[in-house]
């Protein structure tokens, strides 16, 4: 910053971008200070020098409908020559792995000793119904029991997310 | 598409000092990201900083690999070098050699800013860089212009 004028404002107001007060100010400072009038005088030359240049650096690069034809060509044949990606047979996760996830939910609220135990209850709890542990039934009954659980021990919001979390989940059930 | 921006990503490559082949070469890459990547673009009004983004990161991972095989040299300095030996019209333009004493950010805005017309807030949003600091860079690079070569006749 030079005279109560940071750079950016004099790159500002060049480029037609300050209004009102501010462009004012600028301009009047200019007025008055030879050392900013040099600068601003600089900076505007070589706003336009360097645009002059770039029309040069454009045409200098300009390509043949051709030459583009050709690149369009080994574009598509390096397109053609990439490797499908890998196609996941089955994207749901198993019961054991939707309760692990769960479970690193869940750690970081009570720890592990705490989320190890409520979710073994929870388990339990889904399976001593009499339903087999990969049922959609047995799979809302642990999610259920899980959040419920985490409400009383951690409060509603750590419960509320394992309900939601636990119904986003593709689980491969029976 | 392919016809409108294969030629601005040319441009691109070239104005950072690329030889013809090479230009074509990253530039092709670039086309086959913007293909196979299309769904990393959140909006279709995002689409000129997210393009010139991914020929940014092309540039700076063939940087890396060139990188490899210069010892002494500075990478910067080594693509200027090497080009500026070729019979490419492009390389006797001052636009190069004016470009070939800033460093690689400097550069890279200059290049966005002038040859590829791009606007303030665009090249923030490509470099990843607040808007007063890409204002600040275009200052600076103007000073270190004129200390370097003078103040060029207005």
């Amino acid at each position: 910053m030079k005279h109560g004028i940071v750079e950016q404002q004099w790159i500002e107001y060049i480029e037609g971008a300050l209004h009102g007060r501010e462009a004012a100010y600028l301009r009047d400072h200019a007025n008055a200070c030879p050392e900013c009038a040099g600068t601003l005088r600089e900076l505007s030359v070589w706003r336009e020098t360097l645009a002059e240049e770039s029309a040069l650096v454009r045409a200098a690069c300009e390509t043949s409908p051709g030459d583009l034809d050709r690149l369009l060509a080994a574009s598509l044949e390096r397109i053609r020559g990439l490797k499908p990606l890998a196609e996941r047979s089955d994207p749901s996760w198993s019961f054991r792995e939707a309760v692990m996830l769960l479970r690193l939910l869940v750690e970081p609220f009570c720890g592990s000793g705490t989320a190890a135990a409520t979710i073994h209850l929870a388990v339990q709890r889904s399976t001593l119904k009499g339903f087999g542990a990969d049922t959609p039934a047995a799979w809302s009954l642990f999610v259920c029991n899980l959040s419920e659980t985490m409400s009383s021990v951690c409060g509603t919001a750590a419960g509320r997310l394992v309900n939601e979390v636990g119904a986003c989940l593709e689980v491969a059930l029976a | 598409m392919f016809h409108a921006v294969m030629p601005r990503m040319l441009t691109y490559f070239r104005s950072h000092g690329c030889g013809r082949e090479l230009a074509e070469d990253l530039a092709q890459e670039v086309m086959i990201t913007v293909y196979t990547q299309n769904s990393g673009l959140r909006s279709p009004a995002l689409f000129r900083p997210w393009l010139y983004r991914i020929a940014r990161n092309t540039f700076l991972q063939w940087l890396r690999r060139k990188g490899r095989q210069v010892e002494t040299l500075g990478l910067d300095a080594a693509v200027w070098q090497v080009e500026s030996r070729s019979p490419d019209p492009l390389h006797k333009l001052q636009f190069s050699q004016w470009m070939s004493e800033l460093d690689n950010d400097e550069r890279q805005i200059m290049v966005l800013r002038y040859v590829e017309e791009m606007e303030y807030h665009d090249i923030a949003e490509v470099l990843g860089l607040p808007l007063g600091t890409v204002q600040w860079k275009i200052f600076n690079s103007k000073k270190k212009l004129t200390r370097r070569f003078g103040a060029p006749c207005g």
